[in-house]
């Protein structure tokens, strides 16, 4: 995650479009991250996406810094992505983010074969997230991928703090769980 | 401790953990295979979701999204203190000047002292005492006259900042 420069966000405010333009080149990998792991959808996540920026683009002026920017933006995808998901209906979720190249498990097993369980554990356990009501995902997201702390994720979500860590909690408990019952007893991990 | 609530502190823990919290969470992951496997398991699942990449658009946002913001009507901030507002004060201010000082000069005239009842004439006192006290009451009129309305406007002018700023906070 990148904190765009006050210089760039100063442009912005001016109105400057190639500054703008900019900012959604920095952001847009995190704010569609954010909106897919919301909606569970590629198509609906990217339109998020791009709402939510231009939001952001709109609502500039007003930002005074009193939080982080990224936090800001993020809380614009939340509010945003809240008010679609009551008119989405729950689909089977895409698998389209299971295609993208794996990162590197050859450091963590010997042998290919260990490889290949290793990444499959991996896939396994995404899928399971992806299976999660939307509450959890995007905890997970924000403190999994963006590394937020949890005052931050409290923040952008609008939740109290003790309801962040129990909602992460939470899922924890049951994506453990699943994989305990799926590949057994303590000689199974 | 039963295996439920070492399971949930176990869910508590930050991630990349190696060793959990708690002497009696450990004592019980020492005596509890089950548990174990679930801390390896939870242990597996920081790994995994932290090595997760991130979701790709497919096709960059950048162009249509600043093709259209070109297009979109921006939020405007207004400056806390309106034209009107400032023109407000100064008139408010300026009224409050001449006010004052003419009340101050008809305060110190001897036509108001007459009415309230003192003698106009300082005869009863020394000459000596009776021109310090013209005197001094010269000069502190005077000031009065600049003070006195000058706070009057200063307070009148805060009063409608503060009026001004609220309202352009909300």
């Amino acid at each position: 995650m990148q904190e765009p420069s006050a210089q760039l966000l100063a442009r912005c405010c001016r109105g400057d479009t190639q500054a703008f333009a900019e900012l959604v080149a920095q952001q847009q990998a995190y704010v569609y991250n954010l909106a897919y792991r919301l909606l569970g959808e590629a198509e609906e996540a990217r339109d998020l996406a791009q709402d939510a920026l231009l939001r952001a683009w709109q609502m500039l002026p007003s930002f005074r810094g009193e939080a982080r920017f990224t936090t800001w933006l993020y809380r614009l995808v939340v509010n945003q992505g809240l008010n679609r998901l009551g008119r989405l209906r729950r689909r089977p979720l895409q698998v389209a983010i299971d295609t993208q190249p794996l990162p590197d498990v050859s450091q963590l097993a010997r042998d290919p074969q260990e490889i290949h369980d290793a990444r499959e554990r991996q896939e396994r356990i995404w899928r399971h997230v992806d299976s999660l009501p939307e509450k959890y995902r995007v905890v997970i997201a924000l403190y999994y991928q963006e590394e937020r702390s949890y005052e931050e994720i409290a923040q952008i979500l609008g939740l109290p703090l003790n309801t962040v860590k129990t909602h992460l909690a939470r899922a924890r408990q049951m994506l453990a769980s699943r994989l305990v019952d799926i590949e057994g007893g303590a000689d199974g991990l | 401790m039963d295996c439920d609530q070492v399971r949930w502190l176990l869910s508590y823990e930050p991630r990349g953990t190696i060793v959990p919290q708690g002497r009696a969470v450990r004592r019980h992951l020492e005596a509890c295979p089950s548990c174990r496997a679930f801390w390896q398991a939870l242990q597996a699942v920081d790994r995994a979701l932290a090595a997760r990449p991130l979701a790709e658009p497919g096709a960059p946002l950048t162009p249509s999204v600043t093709a259209r913001a070109g297009r979109l009507p921006r939020q405007e901030v207004a400056p806390p203190f309106s034209r009107a507002f400032w023109l407000f004060s100064a008139a408010l201010t300026l009224c409050a000047l001449v006010g004052g000082a003419w009340l101050l000069r008809c305060w110190a005239g001897s036509t108001v002292l007459g009415v309230a009842g003192l003698p106009a004439d300082p005869w009863l006192q020394p000459a000596w005492a009776a021109s310090a006290s013209e005197w001094l009451s010269l000069q502190s009129g005077q000031v009065a006259q600049v003070i006195l309305p000058a706070m009057a406007g200063a307070l009148v002018s805060l009063l409608g900042a503060a009026v001004g700023f609220r309202a352009a906070q909300r």
